[in-house]
C-alpha cells in the first residue's frame, strides 16, 4: 500500500483543474438557455402588448378590433382587383360600374367591404362641364356582409350633368 | 546548497477576502462618483490589469499562463464583457419593458424572465463559489484566462 503512494508521488503529476474544462461549457449552455428564454420572454411580451392595445383601441372606438384594423391602418392587400380602397376608410373599395338607368341620367358604382356593416352609405356629386357640383345622388342600404358586393345607382334628377365624383362612403 | 538555475516564482495569489475588499472599494467608489469617476479611472488603470479597487489594494490581474499584467482589451473583457453577458439575458427584456412604459407580462414571459434570472444567478452564485476554491479563481478569470495576485509587500 505505501509502495503505492510512493509510486503515485514520483509521477510528474499535475492535477486537471476542473473548472478550467467546465468554464466554457458553463458559459455557452447558460448562454444558449438563456438566450431562449430572453426571446421567448421578449415574444409574449410584444405579443401580448398587442393584444393590450388592440383591446384598449377597440374599447376607445366601440368598434371590434377587426374594424379598428381598417381605421388604424391603411391595409389595402385585401382589395381586389379594380376597386379602389376609400380613401377616409380603407376596409371600403368600390369602382364604376356599367348599368341602365331606370328614369334619369344616372351612374352606377360597386361596393365592397372587406369587414361588412350594418349600415351603408354613399354618395355621388354630379359636375357640369365646367366642373362645378350642381347636385348629388345617394344611396343606402341596410347591410353589407364583409367581401359582399353592392351595385348601386345613383340619379342625377336634373338631367344635366356631365361627370360624377365619388364623394362619400360611410361603412359602419 | 542554493540552486544557480533561475526558476519562475509562482505569484502570490490575492486571497478571496482581498478581493472582496477590492470589489467593495470599487463599488463604494462608483457609488460616491456616480459611476463617473470611477469608469474615467476604470479606462486607465486597466491598462495595468487594475481596477481603482485592485490598484488601492495593491492587487493585479496577470494573464494565467504569461503572469504578465493584463492589458486594457482583457481587463475590459473581464471587467466588462462577461459581466454583461451573465446578466444581459434577464436586464434585456426588462429594459424593453421599462422602455415601453409597460410590464404587461404573459404568463410564459414572466416565468421564461425568472428561468433567465435564475442561469444569471448561477452564474454569479458560481463565480463567487469558485472565488472561495483552491487557486482562487472566479468563473470570469476562468473564461478571461486570468489570476489575481497580491502585489502589497508584507
Amino acid at each position: 500500500m505505501e509502495n503505492e503512494h510512493n509510486f503515485i508521488d514520483q509521477q510528474e503529476y499535475e492535477p486537471v483543474d476542473f473548472r478550467k474544462k467546465i468554464s466554457w461549457k458553463i458559459a455557452v449552455a447558460g448562454a444558449a438557455l438563456s438566450l431562449i428564454f430572453s426571446a421567448v420572454t421578449i415574444g409574449t411580451y410584444f405579443s401580448h402588448r398587442s393584444e393590450q392595445q388592440s383591446a384598449e383601441a377597440a374599447s376607445v372606438f366601440g368598434t371590434d378590433s377587426s374594424a379598428l384594423g381598417g381605421l388604424t391602418t391603411d391595409d389595402t392587400s385585401w382589395v381586389p382587383a379594380g376597386y379602389t380602397a376609400w380613401s377616409n376608410d380603407s376596409t371600403v373599395a368600390w369602382k364604376w360600374a356599367q348599368g341602365s338607368c331606370s328614369e334619369y341620367t344616372c351612374n352606377h358604382a360597386t361596393f365592397i367591404s372587406e369587414n361588412g356593416c350594418s349600415n351603408f352609405y354613399a354618395a355621388v356629386n354630379f359636375l357640369d362641364a365646367s366642373g362645378s357640383v350642381i347636385g348629388y345622388g345617394n344611396a343606402t342600404l341596410p347591410s353589407l356582409q364583409p367581401m359582399q358586393t353592392a351595385t348601386l345607382e345613383f340619379d342625377d334628377t336634373s338631367d344635366s350633368s356631365k361627370t360624377a365624383e365619388m364623394s362619400q362612403i360611410n361603412c359602419y | 546548497m542554493i540552486s544557480q538555475d533561475t526558476v519562475i516564482t509562482e505569484p502570490r495569489l490575492a486571497t478571496p477576502q482581498h478581493r472582496i475588499a477590492a470589489a467593495l472599494v470599487d463599488l463604494g467608489f462608483s457609488f460616491v462618483t456616480l459611476g463617473i469617476g470611477a469608469f474615467v479611472w476604470s479606462m486607465v488603470v486597466w491598462a495595468q490589469g487594475q481596477t481603482p479597487g485592485k490598484k488601492l489594494l495593491k492587487i493585479r490581474v496577470l494573464d494565467a499562463n504569461t503572469h504578465m499584467p493584463a492589458n486594457w482589451l482583457r481587463m475590459f473583457i473581464r471587467q466588462g464583457l462577461i459581466p454583461a453577458a451573465f446578466n444581459i439575458f434577464w436586464y434585456l427584456p426588462t429594459i424593453i419593458n421599462r422602455a415601453t412604459g409597460s410590464y404587461g407580462f404573459s404568463t410564459l414571459g414572466a416565468i421564461c424572465l425568472v428561468i433567465c434570472f435564475l442561469i444569471s444567478a448561477g452564474f454569479w452564485i458560481t463565480d463567487f463559489v469558485w472565488l472561495l476554491m483552491k487557486g482562487h479563481r472566479r468563473l470570469v478569470d476562468y473564461l478571461a484566462n486570468t489570476i489575481v495576485v497580491n502585489e502589497a509587500t508584507n
